[in-house]
């Protein structure tokens, strides 16, 4: 079991939650700061905004302009990056630790003082629509937008990070200022430190440079229905493989049910040796690439599983995911299954907390959803505790309603099919 | 009785986490590397093949991966699939990978589990039972993967550029075989392949993370026993040209027009140089600051997406930019990226950038050994490439680069009219402006 007494939690003079972790073997340092950020914090008008955002903080900071910042971060050795997802965002710092003094220096300049070139802006604007036209040409990350679309429908999460190109054609320098006011506050903010640093000159620079907002900070209600209507959406394609995503409703992040239903999705498919690996590819045939995923959010949340599958086993595939997904829910797992998966479960835990960034990453990405720094502590145990009835019951109730959306080859689509488009 | 003086203690200065790490040759020519990482929670177990698509009979082309695919899929003492059981019950993960000239096999697992994942992975190299049912599923299965390759553009126009650069020699195989080849492949045809290529002087096992290596050397040479003795199988040698400019369009269903130019050029073959061609694979093309970032995304921003990479053999090596573009670019990128190779071979690049370049390989190759899964994948692929001792003077040959060796490498290796140009682009006929660069050996449209 991971030891998570070794990780100092404060709360700093500015407001900021400050995670720390500096005992540490190697010369690694990682530096995560997770913010309230990403498709829950823009409306659909703006989407892409967000992304934008957290992509433009590194085109210009203080009196560097873009091709500067990239020059010394590069030159340093230093990764500085930043993302968003559907309900976080996150501005990271990996480096060596003989330049993380430096790198840090410009971590924080990069959050405190932006500049949002015009003539940045406008390039990654075209970088973006080229980004947005060439998610199409992948058919896995065409498909998962197709469900993410026909599953969340009116709520948020429906839009993909980067937006779209109606949406991103109108981003303005006034639209990233807004959100900069919005969201680099410490009130919004979670840091943490992982590394063989003395924390006490990072938590100077911490409180000299981050500063709290006014009022409160907007957090919007991530919740929602969604899911409980069964939907099938189709596009066709000139492919050659069909790519098909199922999706069930599932509890969100820190609800009771949530580790029965991770149980139940690794079982299903995150190993070669899960159901769908071993019935739709080892005893059929019917795929290279098969499998399931628990996606955890602040709000609605789904269990997806997938299959690229051939050019004339759309409904193969399609029924032999359902097919396992209910075997499993009327009849629960074996006591075999449940003791293998949760060693994996811990085992798995164990073996990724050894990188220094993903320490990070998990204390940060917890503490900013009120779960706390060791939440995977308590998660494991959950898991431990967990029985067959538990399980049984989290499939019956979560389970029911299914959304499937496929990217399928032209002149594959089964007859009947009603919701389909040719691209 | 295990000695100390049965293993070599190999170590350098600035070797980083990989130094030392202990290596020791059993009785039947396998070799054992073990880093011991006392700290680490996780054992990583590999088992690496100096076989790959490169050594196989053009008749049953893709046996290399295929047989991958089969190690899974059956033993004496594991059924299909339970070998993956085995290894998630301890806690662990397993895959395998095939590569041109190389294979490997390999388990992350908590430390304490290490031996019980090199019993699976040692019974499925000795005792896989090669069930002709088996076979036949598997075979659908890699089908299955060659058409999801097809699918991706990115991973179409790689190897259309591998075939092409590759031509005329074993590199230009494709790793999965074709439906033909495959359609050869049956359980005689693993066994004598197996019986040729899986041999002592040929395996080398890698562990590393809290494990102590005269134990690992004990079990080692109990599972391992059973491994033949024989003589290093030896890579075929062919001659490995500059060639002539090529270009090869394959129109298919996307929005975004990608592009592959690639070179042949120094591999493992001529050390120095390959690691030059690294730096200048750097220097052009990784991160915001390179020459085609900073040029043709960030000024001109004519490019979505831009890279320079290498790919180092035996025989040779590849140097490839790939690119993706809205479609009316193309020629715009093509002529810029013309004009930076040109830039290269002309003049030295510029002091910053040869530092900037060092400094961000010496960075990556810190942070991409932290764990015991990086340290052991590391010290494997040096050992079915450059030697695994090579790997801990990395830092220091990276030093060794000057200006000028950058440049005679790209004079000899990157002249734009001798460069392979594949291009997946919408079908639709768009309105490319005439494409330059090298035409001189024709077009084929695909």
């Amino acid at each position: 079991m991971f030891d998570f007494s070794k990780v100092k939690r404060r709360r700093l003079d500015n407001g900021l939650l400050f995670l720390s972790d500096t005992e540490v073997d190697n010369d690694i340092v990682a530096l995560k700061l997770h913010l309230h950020l990403g498709s829950l914090y823009e409306a659909d008008a703006e989407a892409g905004l967000t992304s934008c955002f957290a992509r433009m903080l590194l085109k210009g900071a203080g009196e560097r302009n873009a091709a500067q910042l990239a020059m010394e971060l590069e030159s340093l050795g230093v990764r500085l990056h930043t993302g968003v997802g559907n309900d976080n965002g996150i501005v990271s710092l990996v480096c060596p630790r003989e330049v993380f003094a430096q790198g840090l220096d410009i971590m924080l300049e990069v959050l405190t003082e932006p500049t949002f070139p015009e003539a940045e802006l406008s390039r990654d604007i075209q970088t973006s629509i080229g980004k947005i036209r060439a998610r199409l040409d992948h058919p896995f990350s065409h498909a998962m937008d197709l469900f993410e679309e026909t599953y969340y429908e009116h709520h948020p999460y429906h839009k993909p990070a980067i937006g779209y190109e109606e949406t991103v054609s109108r981003l303005t320098v006034a639209g990233l200022r807004g959100k900069m006011q919005q969201v680099m506050r410490t009130d919004n903010m979670v840091a943490a430190l992982v590394g063989r640093v003395d924390a006490e000159p990072v938590i100077e620079r911490l409180q000299q440079r981050l500063m709290p907002g006014t009022g409160s900070p907007q957090i919007p209600d991530p919740g929602g229905t969604v899911g409980q209507v069964a939907r099938e959406k189709l596009e066709a394609r000139q492919t050659q493989t069909s790519w098909i995503i199922a999706g069930w409703p599932a509890p969100p992040l820190g609800h009771p049910d949530s580790a029965p239903m991770a149980l139940l999705a690794s079982i299903l498919g995150s190993t070669m040796d899960s159901r769908l690996f071993a019935e739709l590819r080892e005893r059929r045939s019917l795929a290279y690439e098969v499998g399931a995923q628990y996606r955890a959010y602040a709000g609605p949340s789904c269990m997806i599983c997938y299959i690229g599958t051939g050019r004339d086993q759309y409904a193969s595939g399609r029924e032999g995911i359902v097919e396992q997904v209910e075997r499993l829910r009327r009849e629960g797992p074996t006591k075999a299954e449940v003791e293998r998966t949760r060693s994996y479960m811990n085992g798995s835990h164990r073996l990724t907390m050894e990188r220094n960034a993903h320490r990070a990453s998990s204390y940060g990405v917890h503490e900013l959803f009120g779960l706390s720094y060791d939440y995977a502590a308590r998660f494991l145990a959950e898991l431990e505790a967990t029985t067959m009835d538990d399980m049984l019951r989290v499939a019956d109730v979560w389970w029911r309603e299914c959304t499937v959306a496929a990217v399928v080859p032209e002149g594959a689509v089964p007859e009947g099919t009603v919701d389909v488009s040719v691209t | 009785m295990a000695t100390e003086a049965v293993f070599d203690s190999i170590s350098h200065a600035s070797g980083g986490s990989l130094s030392p790490f202990h290596s020791t040759r059993l009785d039947n020519g396998v070799l054992v590397l073990v880093k011991e990482m006392p700290r680490s929670p996780a054992a990583f177990v590999s088992i690496w093949c100096k076989t790959g698509t490169a050594h196989e009979d053009p008749q049953v082309l893709g046996v290399s991966h295929f047989l991958e695919h089969m190690f899974f899929k059956g033993t004496e003492r594991f059924g299909p699939g339970e070998i993956d059981r085995v290894i998630k019950g301890i806690g662990g993960d397993n895959n395998a990978s095939t590569s041109l000239e190389y294979t490997n096999y390999y388990a992350t697992v908590p430390a304490e589990h290490y031996r019980s994942a090199l019993e699976v992975l040692t019974d499925a190299l000795l005792h896989s039972l090669f069930d002709p049912e088996e076979i036949d599923r598997e075979r659908q299965v890699v089908l299955e993967e060659i058409a999801l390759k097809e699918d991706d553009p990115e991973s179409k126009a790689f190897l259309e550029l591998q075939l092409a650069i590759g031509v005329d020699t074993p590199y230009g195989r494709p790793v999965l075989g074709t439906p033909e080849s495959l359609a050869h492949i049956d359980r005689d045809v693993f066994r004598r392949y197996l019986a040729e290529r899986y041999t002592g002087p040929n395996l080398c096992l890698v562990v590393s993370g809290d494990v102590e290596r005269h134990a690992v050397r004990a079990a080692a040479e109990e599972l391992l026993a059973a491994v033949p003795a024989g003589d290093p199988a030896p890579m075929p040698t062919f001659p490995w040209q500059v060639l002539r400019g090529q270009e090869k369009r394959l129109q298919r269903d996307v929005n975004h027009t990608y592009l592959t130019l690639g070179f042949r050029a120094a591999g493992l073959d001529n050390l120095a140089a390959a690691y030059d061609l690294e730096l200048l694979a750097a220097i052009l093309g990784e991160g915001r600051s390179s020459r085609l970032v900073r040029r043709l995304r960030e000024e001109l921003g004519i490019v979505t997406s831009i890279s320079a990479w290498t790919w180092d053999l035996t025989g040779g090596g590849f140097f490839a930019i790939t690119a993706s573009m809205q479609p009316g670019d193309e020629a715009q990128v093509r002529e810029e990226i013309e004009a930076i190779l040109n830039d290269v071979r002309q003049q030295p690049v510029a002091p910053w950038e040869l530092e900037r370049a060092v400094t961000m390989s010496m960075a990556d190759f810190r942070l991409s050994t932290e764990t015991a899964a990086d340290v052991g994948e590391t010290l494997g692929y040096a050992h079915v490439t450059t030697g695994a001792e090579e790997t801990l003077r990395y830092i220091d040959r990276l030093h060794e680069v000057t200006r000028e060796r950058l440049q005679a490498v790209a004079r000899q290796w990157l002249d734009p009219a001798t460069g392979v140009a594949v291009t997946v682009c919408p079908a639709n006929g768009n309105s490319d402006k005439a494409v330059t660069g090298a035409t001189t050996a024709g077009t084929e449209h695909v």
